[in-house]
């Protein structure tokens, strides 16, 4: 491993050549920054990873019939295991998407699940994110880089290859293709993952297509050959969010979509992946229930479990957050991406006060959860070892059964004392390791 | 029962060509609980793969994409439809119809409406959305013109007039503020002008028409065209342009009773 650590600073230059980059806006302004590879991988043991991956499997499943069923049938709401307003209420659940089944009964076909390991060992789950989860292309590149700096690292200690994830995304574009050409439709170049949209599109085989490329005709979606010639889509790896996706049913003012695409996705003529609606199950409400979910629609106790998690919601739970609000972490739940989350204990009283009086304006907007005490990870800054929070992005994709990607994104903080992982807040990166024995 | 012939012409004139369009009608009544379409005609120019579908509300669209040159767009339908009582078979709630939108908000203005008005909230949702009705023709006139497209619930109830859009926007802001399901519909009534609107509200489990702006119940003289959470859902024609400067339309209805 010594081996890599020192080619630490080549394998970063050449993720910069490689345009291994991530886009920030901040104050309107689009920054490009590289994002930091440390080459201390992350390791988890074949016997850990294996229950990792039964609970993320058992997690996804569950969220996937979720998604059905609140466009469908809406059994979970109607027998009261989730209160109507966290789903109909909130601005995740989309009407648009009402009465749309996709291809396969797939919604979920990548998931991206967060989880932290507690300093007791422990893994937690700390949100799903069943949108368009972003970062499988960083791992991927950075172990095809690893592999080349230190070879024999890896045949000293049998880690299981990850760069297969472009053909196990392939698998579940082809499983729900309804006929036609796979796409990896990207907004373009100042999104803030541009390089991993070309990436995988480059390692599923796929056409790689800006939105002016693709047109819907009966219902039918194409892409425009430079040729002029026209090819039937079947399933669009679609790397723009749903706001923007089709200007005549959503934003009326997105330049960035696909006029009608959503008229032929309901008609059943194309797959979206992912499928549009998602965001209904990346609410942080509605991530207290995913328990309660997994025990409802599969009969089974969950094996991932959730950080402590309070919802004001609830009369007893509001009791305990106003009176331990400086001990927890209080998140917005329309937000995402890093944005909304307040720690108790770095607020002032006065901060404080004011945090307590919005929750108790509108406990349904927000959820507190305990802070974890992170097993920290070890990396190397300036030459020296040092330590820093870090979560493990892991990922899930659908096929007729869930595969769990053997590896993940491992992202670490920026600085020593922060907690807030997101690459759009300025952290690093790691490889993750998953042993085969 | 009724038999109606109806006959809804659009037309848009453009300044300049239109060299790509892509639109996205909302014009076909319903074929629904209420009403039967007994014959019905549809003529749009120009067309190139005329597509039918349904959106998140049952909504009949039409949609097609142009990419000929063109300076007028004309929608041409017309047909028979059988209508009767506007009261739906008991019917599963979507808890949806229950949130307000950006349209039917209330601001400062609804809420203060709101808490002089809530003594007249009974069991009797209809009944409650006949009395918010009264109240809403105390506050604003009828003017055409008054509001546009944009126009909220709030800003129309400050604005002291409207038209049917503003009088459904304020009724269904003030029906969900009392938790009581409505919905915004789309649709055409016995004589000539323009498309109208009014409310469906939720009472034992069927949705009734309510008509605030004339301050009747929806009858056997109005035909449905869609149905939404406010005017958003319910565009009669979406489009998405490339080219043709400014834009002159003219709409004729007529509607005529056998």
């Amino acid at each position: 491993m010594y081996g890599l650590i020192e080619h630490t600073d080549e394998i970063n230059r050449l993720l910069a050549r490689y345009g291994v980059k991530f886009g920030i806006y901040k104050n309107n302004v689009f920054n490009e920054r590289l994002f930091p590879f440390d080459a201390v991988p992350r390791i988890i043991s074949k016997d850990e990873f294996d229950y990792l991956e039964r609970g993320l499997k058992q997690r996804v499943k569950a969220l996937n019939i979720f998604l059905k069923d609140i466009y469908t049938k809406k059994q979970i709401i109607k027998d009261k295991i989730i209160p109507e307003e966290f789903v109909y209420g909130a601005a995740g659940y989309m009407m648009e998407c009402e009465g749309a089944v996709p291809p396969k009964d797939v919604f979920a076909h990548i998931s991206g699940i967060d989880l932290v390991q507690g300093n007791d060992m422990r893994w937690y789950v700390l949100e799903d994110n069943l949108r368009v989860p972003s970062g499988a292309s960083y791992p991927m590149i950075a172990r095809e880089l690893c592999r080349r700096a230190s070879p024999d690292t890896f045949r000293a200690n049998g880690v299981v290859d990850n760069r297969n994830y472009g053909d196990l995304l392939r698998n579940t574009l082809d499983y729900v293709n309804t006929g036609g050409i796979n796409v990896v439709l990207t907004p373009g170049r100042f999104n803030s993952a541009f390089f991993e949209h070309s990436y995988l599109a480059e390692k599923t085989g796929s056409v790689f297509a800006m939105p002016q490329d693709l047109f819907v005709e009966g219902n039918v979606l194409y892409y425009n050959e430079y040729s002029g010639k026209r090819q039937r889509v079947g399933a669009v790896y679609r790397r723009i969010n749903d706001d923007f996706i089709d200007p005549m049913t959503f934003r009326a003012d997105s330049l960035l979509g696909v006029p009608h695409i959503m008229d032929a996705y309901r008609a059943g003529n194309v797959a979206l992946v992912n499928a549009p609606g998602n965001s209904v199950a990346d609410d942080k409400g509605i991530y207290y229930y995913v328990p309660a979910m997994i025990k409802y629609y599969l009969g089974e106790e969950p094996i991932l479990s959730n950080a402590p998690t309070y919802l004001p919601f609830y009369e007893e739970d509001m009791k305990y957050v106003l009176e331990n609000v400086h001990k927890l972490v209080v998140k917005d739940v329309a937000e995402s991406g890093g944005y909304g989350v307040v720690f108790g204990n770095e607020l002032s009283l006065e901060r404080l006060y004011e945090l307590k009086k919005a929750i108790q304006k509108e406990p349904r907007r927000f959820i507190a959860q305990e802070i974890i005490k992170f097993n920290d990870l070890k990396v190397v800054e300036h030459g020296v070892a040092t330590e820093r929070k870090a979560d493990l992005r892991a990922f899930v994709l659908m096929g007729e059964e869930p595969v769990v990607w053997q590896s993940g994104l491992t992202r670490f903080a920026k600085d020593a004392n922060s907690f807030v992982v997101n690459s759009s807040q300025g952290g690093g990166f790691k490889d993750t390791w998953v042993l085969s024995r | 029962m009724a038999v109606l012939d109806f006959t809804y012409n659009m037309s848009i004139k453009f300044s300049m060509p239109v060299i790509k369009h892509c639109y996205t009608l909302r014009l076909i009544p319903l074929e629904c609980e209420n009403q039967h379409i007994e014959d019905i005609k549809v003529t749009v120019f120009p067309e190139n793969e005329l597509t039918y579908s349904n959106d998140g509300f049952g909504n009949i669209l039409v949609t097609d994409r142009i990419v000929t040159m063109h300076n007028e767009f004309t929608v041409n339908v017309e047909g028979t439809v059988t209508t009767g009582a506007h009261i739906t078979p008991e019917t599963d709630l979507n808890p949806v119809y229950k949130y307000p939108t950006n349209f039917t908000k209330c601001g400062t203005e609804l809420n203060k409406m709101f808490d002089r008005i809530r003594v007249g909230i009974s069991d009797d949702a209809v009944d409650t959305a006949m009395k918010f009705t009264r109240a809403i023709r105390a506050n604003i006139v009828y003017r055409a013109g008054s509001t546009s497209v944009v126009t909220t619930a709030e800003e129309a109830l400050l604005n002291g007039a409207g038209v049917c859009q503003d009088y459904s926007h304020i009724l269904l802001a003030l029906l969900r503020k009392a938790e009581i399901p409505c919905r915004y519909v789309v649709g055409m009534m016995v004589g000539e002008g323009e498309t109208h609107a009014w409310v469906e509200v939720y009472h034992n489990g069927s949705w009734h028409g309510v008509d605030p702006t004339n301050n009747r119940l929806a009858d056997e003289n109005y035909i449905i065209i869609s149905r939404g959470r406010d005017f958003a859902d319910c565009g009669i024609n979406r489009g998405l342009l490339t080219g043709g400067g400014m834009q002159t339309q003219t709409v004729n209805l007529k509607v005529t009773k056998r």
